[in-house]
């Protein structure tokens, strides 16, 4: 597993998606809220994606389509990709949607590019436009994979304007950015 | 739920900002380690069970087996969550011996708290390793944090008649080492024996 270390891949397999149990399981407690230790076959619950794609591949569980690739978002993306709210709806939308569409549903492939091509435009636009990222409502919107995006595209424009200006060409170590100043 | 405390202690290494390192929360590791102990005793219970009951423990799929199962790969994603939490700020650490420096005792003491003792063993052994390594070859691979080695890379702008806002830092370290192979300077000597001084 090339990605075994990796933290985005560890947070993007750990959102929910809706499963339903093929089969009955003994000694396990799903769901904190009840008391009884074991799962009745065809009942539904939400388990997060590293567990319900094992269970997937051992036909003791099969996964449906979680909310954040429901219908309501596909018709959202197709109208205005750029301006849909993706990280409220699933912060590693890519990772997770590319993760997620061999098992359960194949068109979720077909969203992903598509979204991300319109959004990509934006994102470079935004980022070389906006003056103060503050006040902007824009980066709220951009998954994980989106922001560090806009982040690079917005640190290298600063690093052309510097350069193209002569700063300083010497930088404090990232690590020692939080050093307080003594007192004087 | 299950490996929730593996989630949390990866979590909680995300949150902090790139390249800047949290305390190490032994807190938390303790508790995906005991969360770990856990599924493995209830994993063991349930393979127990169905010895007992004296079926095939390979072959069988029985409700037993996915319990079993669940409690394995539970298992499995908070080794994961550990390996992930202790690799990556073992890459951080690794980093300070360029960035600040390669003694432990070099770093500054809101970094040595963060550390735990392990940590601490860690960098010790990865700088002294280092140290070797530059011993042996001659070389002091270090000068990039250097103040005065960047200082003379400025002298240097001028004095290869290059423009300073078009000018290359890869280059300049390139210039710089042939400059000094060319003059019979030692590399690892080069901030004594500076040219231009």
């Amino acid at each position: 597993m090339e990605n075994y270390n990796e933290i985005d891949d560890i947070l993007a397999e750990e959102e929910f998606v809706p499963v339903v149990f093929q089969k009955a399981i003994n000694g396990v407690k799903i769901d904190e809220s009840t008391e009884k230790g074991y799962i009745e076959q065809g009942s539904k619950t939400e388990l997060p994606f590293w567990l319900a794609r094992e269970l997937h591949m051992r036909q003791a569980a099969s996964i449906s389509v979680p909310a954040c690739f429901n219908q309501k978002t596909r018709l959202e993306i197709q109208a205005d990709a750029a301006c849909v709210d993706l990280r409220s709806r699933c912060p590693y939308f890519y990772e997770f949607g590319s993760k997620l569409a061999p098992l359960c549903d194949k068109t979720i492939g077909l969203l992903l590019p598509y979204a991300f091509r319109i959004r990509y435009k934006e994102i470079l636009h935004k980022a070389h436009t906006i003056a103060f990222a503050a006040a902007s409502k824009f980066p709220t919107l951009l998954t994980t994979e989106e922001t560090s995006l806009y982040e690079a595209a917005q640190s290298s424009m600063a690093a052309f304007k510097k350069w193209r200006a002569g700063g300083p060409r010497l930088q404090r170590a990232s690590i020692l950015g939080r050093k307080r100043k003594p007192a004087e | 739920m299950y490996a929730r405390k593996g989630y949390e202690l990866v979590k909680d290494l995300a949150n902090g900002e790139k390249g800047q390192l949290q305390p190490f929360n032994e807190d938390l590791f303790n508790q995906v380690v005991d969360q770990c102990t856990q599924h493995y005793l209830e994993l063991q219970a349930l393979i127990r069970k169905m010895q007992e009951e004296s079926v095939d423990v390979r072959e069988t799929r029985n409700s037993d087996h996915y319990g079993a199962l669940i409690h394995h790969l539970s298992l499995i994603r908070n080794k994961r969550c550990l390996m992930a939490y202790v690799h990556n700020r073992a890459e951080v650490i690794q980093n300070f011996a360029w960035k600040v420096g390669l003694e432990l005792l070099e770093l500054p003491e809101e970094i040595q708290e963060k550390l735990s003792p392990s940590e601490k063993n860690y960098f010790g052994k990865h700088s002294s390793a280092l140290q070797t390594y530059m011993a042996e070859v001659g070389i002091d691979l270090n000068v990039v944090k250097s103040l005065s080695f960047t200082r003379n890379i400025d002298l240097m702008h001028s004095e290869f008649q290059t423009n300073n806002s078009c000018c290359n830092k890869k280059i300049i370290k390139i210039v710089w080492k042939i400059y000094c192979v060319a003059n019979g300077y030692n590399l690892s000597l080069q901030i004594v024996n500076v040219p231009f001084f």
